[in-house]
């Protein structure tokens, strides 16, 4: 077995949990050419008398069965005596794949199929227990109705199968790869060997009509698999959330610029990574929103003084993905796409439960330290005005936090002589914090954000809170608004490219009216400059906020808008 | 050698010269100019007897030792080094300084106690031996030095001059021929110039020197001048002589009357002891009516306070006089810069009302600039009265709303009032803490613990029981913030847990439980280090502070179990980022400090050191390596929300608390404690 295989062999291994081997081992089915019928995930709940996977497939033989597939990871991975005799234990599956029948009567011909029961487990049968295992196979099933899948059997089968046709044949692909699972959970690891492996997978031009195409998915879905997997059992969901966001960003780049968004095989093998990040976003959450709920909660007490910008950074990074995943729990797992309007309002109602409980236990989601801070808020904002229903109590809410924010910069001005750094520079931002010194590098004489707060502040139209804002704010920095501006280009390509910071149009000079009025109606007789998304159109408008994420690209204005009074 | 008088002098072979030339060895082996005293007094027996081995006076201890400037030595010493550095005898002056100074470095390269004094001893030797031996004319040369040519040089000549010529036999005329060169070169010093400090001295003991010729003296020292060097020079000459009774203070205040010699009388007559109640009164009242310009009026005053000072004999019309007269000089808006008069004011004897006023109206007036506090404190310095400095300090930070700069201003008179008497100190600061005023509480809790360093708890002498309960319920509020390190504050507080009334014990208990979220454990180990354990109220308070500490501590033990919002794990570069910054930070005002306080760092050498194990001495003693780190707890909460945590308690040092004090008052009224 060569060293990439082992790669591949001690991933195997090392799924532990309970589902793990469940997710993955059907890619491999259906890259092996079976028809899977029913997964371990579907008869969740129900017996499946050991029958995890049923699928329809042409055995080596060449004769076409129906498979029963008995998966056995986690504790059971290897086999012993104990693993063999205990209750739900080997006995019992083997048993019940030989006597207990499962017939489709909706699948013509299904129920005549002649039987085979395959044993999964990515473990080893331990010596002592190897007579005994033989000796109930032999008892059991007739020759050829029955093989065993080890780690080692399945090794093969993923290489040959899901990585060799784009990943162990190439030497800068293994190198990647590798790279990115030895770095993984090294300090500060950008991934960038995964996103460079990610574009090198996505080079190959598969044709959606091939099995080519299928193993291409396949392929970027088990890599994602696999840095969600290593993230885990390193107990920090970080870099998968970040692996993720790459994948995703940079694969429905390729399917609009191919543009294949519409077209159903597409969308099934990409909402398979969608699903994936799913499962790790959830995850994630799982993990960190009780802690992100309590009070100040991203605060880092091993941060130190460094937290002076690091809570704030971290918040605001939290509170962007927090919306992402809100906005991809709308369409995603359950709904596939879309959810019935009174279900997304219940769950909208809980979300911004959760959504104000993090704001208001966080002080580092009210105190922006960059201009592009603007974008984490206004997905908060956009998230709740966006909603099915937004309760008088929701604009409340709202309102008080854009008014905390804007509170936290006049004191930010007022106690350090500074307004949150306009060209997104941490490093100058960083070096003011700690010295309480000025570098000359550090901008704060423009502002976007000090204006989309304003806008924010005009949906809510209090005039009282305009003026006390204004009178504080209105002339410390020269306001300004970007808009997509890309003539004869799919700015929708580019925003889901890489950063479009110089495809953004600005308007500066922009000044505050005395009356909020006055001020509403300037907003509302500027142009639009509206963008169509064909992502929306596909059914994944969510995705829209991941290059707000991750290229930190502009929110553009004809979200918010048309919500100003 | 055989080409000088000297060598017959020194050059024999008793066991004294024998000691002397193997004591020089020694030194230039060790090229140490110091050593062990005990070692090297037995063994130069001679030399010890002969008093030219003495404990080295600035070394702590008295264990070193270091040597006379005796000609014998220094004899020895030339004989020494002169092959080493090819010098030979001779009357050039530019030879032997440098001569003087190879010697010098030679040692300097190891250490550099005692160099100077080893080049001025053997630079006064050689000139002596030039004038002795070669017919050097120290006078003559010494007109013909130029400041400019070769400073080091001309120094080096003029305190070898100065400290032998009297004893040449040079007349008067001719010396002072010299002194009048060298405050040519020297020109007007612009503060205080040691150049001028040892010319000054030298013109007294000239003076006394010639006492016999004091007509011929003051024929001279009356010629007009008018280069500004020999003006100030020639002063200098009346001054010595007017006290020595060649000039009446009755001609001096004639003097006043011709404006050509009136900066000079009143400048004289700044050090005359005037006593007849007539001649006192008609100074007074020539004073009054004189046209001035600035530089006399501060002389004016200058002399208006000696007439104060020694006032005690005066009738009180005389007194109040004089008083006006000095408060119409602080009020006068033609002087710009009040600081020198104040200083002057600060250090007259008179403690009165009177004065005190004069400094608290310069306090409010429109003239007061900040610059003035340092001039002012002198006053204080001078009289030990705390209520009254507390309130010139008081005054002056609500004058100010700087509390940090009031302190700065006052530091030395600060320090001599703490360390005389701590307890009136500690508890005047007290009271400030509770004061109504927020930038007096503030300039309170700098004056008591601003000699604390920040990992050493405060301890204070006074004690805080005496206050009355609404001053305890005060200091309780005041002190038990973010603002101080709580090693500083919670020792002091604790003290009050044995107060009478049971509203401040709870307010003690409820201000140490607010402080845990941001001081964490921190707290409670102060609790349990400041109170000793018999104390009745120490089981239930730690008991409630411990209830408190747990639940935080769970929420912080959920916190660290997960590593997704690690700063060290995804956010390592940044981290290391604004550490770097803040090291950088810290160097600059480091290096700013020395460049302000050059003095001081300038007799400081740094070397950098790549090890940390210590320092092998010249005589391989190991001193382990010097190093202090102060660790304290800066508050947690400090870093979630800073702006807002400044600005919180910039309004509590900035606010006025009259009607938080009028509330707590009836809360305490009402709890029957007072």
């Amino acid at each position: 077995m060569g060293t990439d295989n082992i790669i591949v062999r001690e991933y195997l291994e090392s799924l532990s949990e309970s589902g793990e081997l469940d997710h993955i081992f059907p890619l491999l089915l259906s890259l092996k050419g079976f028809k899977i019928i029913r997964t371990a995930k579907e008869a969740l709940g129900q017996p499946q008398y050991g029958k995890d996977i049923i699928a329809v497939g042409v055995d080596s033989d060449g004769v076409k069965k129906r498979f029963y597939f008995e998966l056995k990871g986690h504790a059971d991975k290897d086999i012993d005596i104990g693993t063999i005799s205990k209750p739900d234990g080997i006995r019992e599956s083997l048993h019940e794949m030989k006597y207990e029948i499962y017939e489709d009567s909706g699948i013509p011909g299904f129920n005549q199929l002649p039987v085979k029961a395959v044993l999964v487990h990515n473990g080893i049968v331990k010596p002592n227990a190897k007579p005994v295992l033989d000796g109930l196979i032999k008892s059991l099933f007739n020759e050829g109705d029955f093989e065993r899948w080890g780690v080692y059997e399945l090794t093969v089968q993923f290489s040959e199968h899901l990585f060799n046709e784009y990943l162990l044949t190439d030497s800068e692909n293994i190198r990647l790869f590798k790279r990115t699972l030895v770095l993984l959970n090294a300090p500060d690891y950008d991934l960038a060997d995964f996103s460079a492996l990610v574009d090198r997978l996505l080079e190959n031009k598969a044709d959606i009509r091939t099995r080519a195409f299928a193993k291409l998915f396949a392929t970027l879905n088990l890599l994602a698999y696999i840095l969600y997997h290593y993230s885990k059992e390193n107990n920090n969901l970080e870099p998968a959330k970040k692996g993720l966001t790459i994948l995703v960003l940079k694969t429905w780049a390729w399917i609009l610029e191919r543009t294949l968004e519409n077209k159903a095989p597409v969308k099934r093998v990409f909402g398979k990574i969608l699903d994936t990040q799913y499962r790790v976003l959830d995850d994630y959450f799982k993990t960190t929103l009780p802690v992100a709920l309590l009070e100040d909660g991203i605060f880092s007490e091993k941060g130190g003084p460094y937290e002076n910008v690091g809570y704030s950074m971290r918040s605001m990074k939290y509170l962007s993905y927090l919306v992402y995943f809100f906005q991809l729990r709308h369409h995603w797992p359950s709904g596939r796409g879309s959810i019935p309007s009174q279900v997304k309002k219940r769950l909208e109602k809980f979300q911004k439960e959760v959504l104000f409980k993090v704001l208001g236990a966080n002080a580092g989601c009210r105190r922006p330290l960059l201009d592009r801070h603007s974008r984490p808020i206004l997905m908060a904002a956009l998230f709740v005005l966006q909603g099915e229903e937004i309760t008088e109590d929701d604009k409340i809410r709202l309102h008080n936090y854009i008014a905390e924010i804007i509170n936290n910069i006049i004191l930010l001005k007022s106690m350090r002589g500074m307004l949150p750094e306009f060209a997104d520079n941490e490093e100058v931002l960083i070096e003011y914090m700690a010295s309480n010194r000025r570098p000359d590098e550090y901008i704060d004489s423009s502002s976007m954000l000090i204006l989309i707060l304003f806008e924010l502040l005009a949906i809510f139209d209090q005039e009282e809170f305009y003026q006390n804002a204004r009178n504080e704010l209105a002339g410390l920095a020269d306001l300004q608004i970007a808009y997509p501006y890309a003539p004869d280009e799919d700015m929708e390509l580019l925003f889901f490219s890489g950063q479009t910071h110089d495809k953004m149009a600005v308007e500066s000079g922009i000044q505050l009216p005395e009356e909020l009025a006055k001020f509403q109606a300037f907003i509302k007789s500027r142009p639009t400059f509206n963008v169509s998304f064909r992502t929306d159109v596909a059914g994944f408008p969510f995705l829209k906020w991941l290059p707000v994420i991750y290229y930190h690209n502009d929110i553009f204005p004809q979200f918010w808008r048309p919500f100003i009074i | 050698m055989s080409d000088t008088l000297w060598d017959t002098q020194f050059e024999d072979d008793t066991s004294l010269s024998l000691e002397i030339e193997a004591f020089v060895q020694m030194l230039a082996t060790s090229r140490l100019l110091q050593f062990t005293l005990a070692e090297t007094t037995a063994r130069f027996p001679e030399m010890t007897t002969a008093g030219l081995i003495l404990p080295a006076p600035y070394i702590a201890g008295g264990m070193d030792g270091t040597f006379d400037n005796d000609p014998r030595i220094m004899y020895a010493c030339y004989r020494h080094f002169s092959p080493l550095f090819n010098y030979t005898l001779s009357s050039d002056v530019t030879a032997m300084h440098k001569f003087a100074h190879q010697v010098g470095d030679y040692f300097h390269t190891t250490s550099r106690h005692g160099v100077s004094k080893l080049v001025d001893g053997l630079f006064g030797f050689l000139l002596q031996n030039a004038q002795k031996a070669f017919g050097l004319n120290l006078t003559a040369y010494a007109l013909s030095m130029q400041l400019r040519a070769d400073s080091k040089l001309f120094y080096s000549f003029f305190t070898q001059y100065f400290a032998t010529i009297l004893d040449s036999g040079d007349s008067f005329e001719s010396v002072w021929d010299v002194c009048s060169h060298y405050a040519g070169q020297e020109g007007v010093p612009e503060s205080f110039s040691a150049a001028w400090n040892m010319l000054a001295k030298f013109v007294h003991s000239l003076v006394d020197h010639h006492k016999a010729h004091l007509p011929v003296i003051r024929s001279i020292a009356t010629q007009e001048q008018s280069d500004p060097a020999l003006k100030l020079l020639y002063l200098q000459l009346l001054n010595k002589i007017t006290l020595e009774g060649a000039v009446t203070v009755e001609e001096l205040v004639d003097w006043l009357d011709d404006e050509t010699s009136r900066t000079k009388a009143l400048t004289l007559l700044v050090s005359q002891k005037i006593d007849e109640a007539p001649l006192r009164q008609r100074l007074v009242d020539k004073l009054r009516c004189l046209p001035l310009h600035e530089g006399e009026k501060l002389e004016r005053l200058r002399v208006l306070l000696n007439l104060l000072d020694s006032s005690a004999a005066d009738t009180p019309a005389f007194r109040d006089q004089l008083i006006t007269e000095i408060k119409a000089h602080f009020q006068d808006p033609a002087i710009v810069d009040l600081s020198a008069s104040l200083q002057h004011l600060g250090r007259s004897n008179e403690a009165t009302d009177a004065v005190n006023s004069i400094i608290d109206e310069v306090l409010h007036s429109q003239q007061f600039k900040p610059d003035y506090l340092r001039s002012m404190a002198f006053f204080f310095a001078n009289h030990k009265d705390f209520v009254r400095f507390f309130h010139f300090l008081r005054s002056a930070c609500l004058k100010l709303l700087a509390a940090r700069k009031v302190v700065k201003s006052s530091e030395s008179v600060i320090y001599l009032y703490r360390t005389t008497s701590p307890v009136d100190f500690e508890k005047q600061a007290i009271l400030l803490c509770t004061d109504s005023e927020g930038v007096c509480r503030l300039l309170g809790q700098e004056l008591l613990f601003d000699t604390f360093q920040l990992d050493q708890t405060a301890t204070i002498t006074y004690d805080v029981g005496q206050l009355d309960m609404l001053q305890q319920y005060k200091l309780v509020i005041s002190l038990l913030t973010q603002l101080r390190p709580i090693n500083h504050t919670i020792p002091i507080v604790l003290k009050l847990l044995d107060s009478p009334s049971p509203i401040v014990q709870e307010l003690i208990a409820c201000k140490l439980e607010a402080l845990i979220p941001s001081y964490q454990y921190e707290v409670i180990e102060q609790v349990k280090n400041n109170l000793p354990d018999t104390h009745t109220r120490k089981a239930p308070l730690l008991a409630r502070l411990e209830d408190t500490w747990s639940r935080l501590a769970a929420i912080l033990h959920k916190k660290n179990t997960i590593k997704e919002f690690d700063p060290h794990l995804s956010e390592t570069e940044k981290m290391r980022a604004y550490h770097r910054a803040t090291a950088k930070a810290s160097q600059q005002i480091s290096k700013k400090a020395k460049k302000e306080h050059g003095g001081l760092f300038n007799t400081m050498k740094s070397r950098q050191v790549a090890r940390g194990g210590g320092t092998v001495m010249p005589d391989g003693r190991v001193n382990p390596m010097m190093s202090h780190s102060i660790t304290f707890t800066l508050p947690r909460t400090m870093f979630i929300t800073p702006e807002r945590n400044d600005y919180e308690m910039e309004e509590l040092y900035s606010s006025n608390w009259d009607n938080e004090f009028e509330q707590w008052e009836q809360i305490i009224l009402s709890s029957g404690s007072i």
